[in-house]
């Protein structure tokens, strides 16, 4: 089936009662939320009422893919999946590249909307509209890797897109994750979990329809044009020689490393995690793309001495090599690979993992544990074979240490009690991502008021750095002035945020990576405005796309207003706000809770939401026509 | 005269599908890869991704396999392309292409493969990581392999195809490490 880009498809998958069903998303909807992230976030909303079990069959897992998902607009390949998280009890928005939202569009479906529980293990095969609930028994118990592989051939096709849980997904560990297209985590929050929780093994999928936009010519020209742009950009070229671990020995210099469980910020021979290294010494042996994308940062790599075994694998984000190597104080490329492989296999979230463990490194070196409650585990900083044996036992939540660990260190940190919650490096529930918000003030704000909980992948604030001229003319953009491209000032960072949210969004909505549009700066909200508008055949800009933006995050306020969410819960780990930077350029600098206050502050009323409990108005609600949908959460 | 083939770099391809993209959009006014008439395998184990196209064999066995004589070599290059008015959609050339770069897609009546798009291919272009180039000769890319054996259907032989390219590329590796 060739479709045009609007209206869009939504595929209802009721596991409990074996049924699949077809619904269609108008036009106006997406005018209105845009797609993907948005329109996903909406159904969320709408379909999973407050206060559930997010283990329970009420939840739903949705997957949302992209609205030029399946274009040649450059890395408009990524797909967000959405759910009521387990770690948080809150929104969870996880977003993944790869393959699999390109294969659901061709299969003719741009949604997948899935409830209740199997009462076997199954697997959902989608091929175009053909879709069947199928058994999974012989499934249960692997790996991602072998599973992949197993689909495949019964399916008889390599060409089969692939969405699985692994062992840690099944064990319903509080982040896992689910793999996609083999290479790509949607790892955050226990997404794997909640597909876990539902006997899910498997997402397979191929599709033989295709896509057409409203105006060919205008749109594949921009789109070209745009992704030409977007490969001169320098940090472009830098992520396709080096891939996201590229920036280590950046940030070692800048004092910004997190390392030993953020309680330094430079370590000592971090360039052996580099993506540099890799490529210099033969570990990098190919480089991997999204669909659709001009960037290439993915790896493919090898093991050289196989000294913790052997390697052949996609490579290591820089994230994971932060969270399992330098956050547990391991300078080790064998290592990270081996980690990183462990991750993928086991189906868990390496920023997540590796935290969990760094914070049971800090415990058991201060004396709070031993190897007697740890089952046997010297859990010492700078021990690879311990981390690897860690996050094996709690794939299988094997012992009762290893059992507590999957529960994840905020759980954890509570069952330890004493001070252990000072350095549990989490909010809301969730492992904050190895960034050091201390010294940079959107960071720190755009982490405290994140709705899953502290990392930098609902909203990046990169550009107050200020470390390109277009990255610059973003901050003058938003605030009229270059000089507030500077990370030590609270001045002006809640319109820094919201601007970044908006973007962030739209650019989720849309499929775009990320990096294109808040790294990179060659998608932005004009092209991207402009490619919807040829895409839809119909008047779109900029400001249309950016209210589709504050939408989404105005439904995902919500969504945590219903669960209880408060002002209280925007706050950054412990260590975070009471510790200064130890040592390097910034130390000394820290965001504590004064300081934050003054800026949540800033961005409520910014909001148009109520200052002391965080919850949008109605007014605020009314003016974005999010009443009808979001009204029982207003103040 | 040798015939004209697109150049297959397979090392820098990173499966971005642009080519695919590209294909389907000059060709049908659509964004489908089932309708292009280049497909990238992706060898997952290896790390590997290899672009499936007619690479205008010397001797291309899919000429003779075609009841209808649709399938000519006529063009300037060398290049050979199915006269789709002649296609019967009845699949022979499917078979008979040793490297599975011959496809019918679902609901269309007719047989697709590369025409070099009259000599400016538009994958070319579109191809950012310099895998494609159209400086080539027809049986370069895929040359040194065991063909594939008949009968095969078409994804396991792209499959067979883009395995043995990835398993040389495999094994020049292990050579270097």
């Amino acid at each position: 089936m060739i479709r045009p880009i609007a209206p869009q498809r939504i595929l209802n998958v009721d596991l409990t009662r074996g049924e699949t069903w077809a619904e269609v998303v108008p036009q106006e909807e997406i005018v209105k939320h845009l797609g993907g992230r948005g329109i996903a976030a909406k159904l969320l909303y709408q379909r999973v009422p407050g206060g559930i079990d997010p283990l329970g069959p009420e939840n739903a897992l949705i997957i949302g893919t992209g609205a030029l998902t399946g274009t040649n607009a450059p890395s408009s390949g990524r797909t967000s999946m959405l759910c009521k998280s387990p770690a948080t009890g809150l929104y969870l928005k996880v977003s993944v590249g790869g393959h699999l939202g390109a294969e659901l569009r061709f299969a003719g479906w741009d949604h997948v909307v899935i409830t209740g529980r199997s009462s076997e293990p199954a697997y959902l095969w989608i091929r175009d509209d053909q879709v069947e609930i199928r058994p999974a028994g012989p499934l249960w118990g692997q790996g991602t890797r072998a599973v992949d592989a197993r689909l495949k051939e019964e399916l008889g096709d390599r060409a089969v897109q692939t969405a699985i849980i692994g062992p840690a997904g099944e064990n319903r560990v509080l982040f896992s994750a689910i793999l996609c297209s083999r290479y790509n985590g949607a790892s955050r929050g226990g997404i794997g979990a909640v597909m876990g929780s539902k006997n899910l093994k498997a997402i397979a999928v191929r599709g033989e329809g295709g896509l057409r936009v409203a105006q060919g010519e205008p749109f594949y020209r921009l789109a070209d044009h745009m992704r030409h742009e977007l490969a001169k950009d320098p940090g472009t070229e830098s992520l396709y020689d080096w891939g996201t671990a590229g920036s280590i020995p950046g940030l070692n210099e800048m004092g910004m490393l997190a390392a030993r469980n953020f309680s330094q910020v430079t370590l000592e021979g971090a360039e052996l995690l580099s993506g540099q290294h890799l490529q210099e010494h033969e570990y990098l042996i190919g480089r991997e793309s999204c669909f659709s994308c001009s960037t290439a940062c993915h790896r493919f790599v090898r093991s050289l001495d196989h000294r913790w075994g052997k390697v052949l694998d996609s490579g290591p984000e820089l994230e994971t090599v932060l969270a399992l190597g330098s956050e547990c104080g391991i300078v080790d490329t064998e290592s990270a690979l081996v980690a990183n492989r462990l991750c993928n296999e086991l189906g868990m979230d390496t920023i997540s993992a590796g935290h969990v463990i760094s914070w049971a490194m800090e415990t058991f070196e201060r004396g709070l544990i031993d190897a007697v409650v740890t089952d046997g585990l010297e859990l010492r900083f700078g021990s690879p074979q311990v981390v690897h044996e860690a996050l094996e036992r709690i794939a299988y939540r094997r012992g009762d240490f290893a059992n507590l660990l999957a529960q994840g260190t905020r759980r954890a940190a509570a069952a330890v009690g004493q001070d252990s919650h000072r350095w549990a490096i989490e909010a809301k529930g969730l492992e904050q991502s190895a960034v050091d918000t201390r010294m940079a003030k959107a960071y720190a704000l755009a982490f405290a008021v994140n709705p899953r909980g502290p990392d930098h992948l609902m909203t990046e604030t990169f550009a107050e750095f200020g470390l390109s001229k277009e990255a610059r003319e973003v901050i003058r953009k938003i605030t009229g002035d270059e000089k507030y491209a500077d990370p030590h000032l609270t001045d002006k960072r809640a319109e820094i945020v919201r601007w970044h949210e908006d973007v962030y969004g739209a650019s989720e909505a849309l499929g775009f990576c990320v990096f294109t549009s808040t790294a990179a700066f060659a998608v932005n909200p004009e092209n991207m405005a402009q490619l919807m508008s040829y895409a839809l055949g119909t008047p779109f800009d900029e400001e249309q796309l950016m209210l589709g933006g504050r939408r989404m995050v105005t439904v995902e306020r919500c969504f945590n207003v219903r669960e209880g969410a408060r002002r209280t819960d925007d706050r950054l780990p412990w260590r975070m706000m009471n510790e200064r930077v130890p040592a390097g350029p910034n130390q000394g600098m820290i965001t504590d809770q004064p300081m934050l206050d003054g800026l949540l502050d800033q961005y409520y009323g910014m909001h148009g939401w109520d200052s002391a409990t965080a919850i949008p108005r109605a007014e605020t609600l009314e003016s974005l026509g999010l009443l009808e949908l979001c009204g029982d959460a207003a103040a | 005269m040798e015939p004209a083939s697109l150049t297959l770099e397979f090392a820098r391809c990173t499966a971005c599908m642009a080519c695919e993209l590209a294909c389907s959009f000059y060709k049908e006014g659509f964004f489908a890869p089932a309708f292009s008439r280049i497909k990238v395998v992706q060898v997952y184990e290896l790390g590997v991704n290899v672009p499936i196209v007619c690479v205008n064999c010397r001797e291309a066995p899919c000429i003779p396999s075609c009841p209808s004589e649709a399938i000519v070599r006529d063009g300037p290059l060398g290049t050979v392309r199915i006269v789709a008015e002649l296609c019967s959609a009845c699949g022979e050339c499917v078979e008979a292409c040793p490297y599975g770069a011959v496809h019918i897609p679902a609901g269309r009546e007719v047989a697709l493969m590369c025409d070099l798009c009259g000599g400016q291919p538009a994958c070319v272009p579109a191809c950012l990581y310099g895998a494609l180039s159209c400086a080539g000769q027809a049986d370069a890319a895929y040359a040194p392999l065991e063909l594939a054996p008949g009968g095969l259907d078409l994804p396991e032989k792209r499959w067979q195809v883009a395995g043995a390219v990835a398993a040389r590329l495999g094994e020049a590796r292990e050579v270097e490490a």
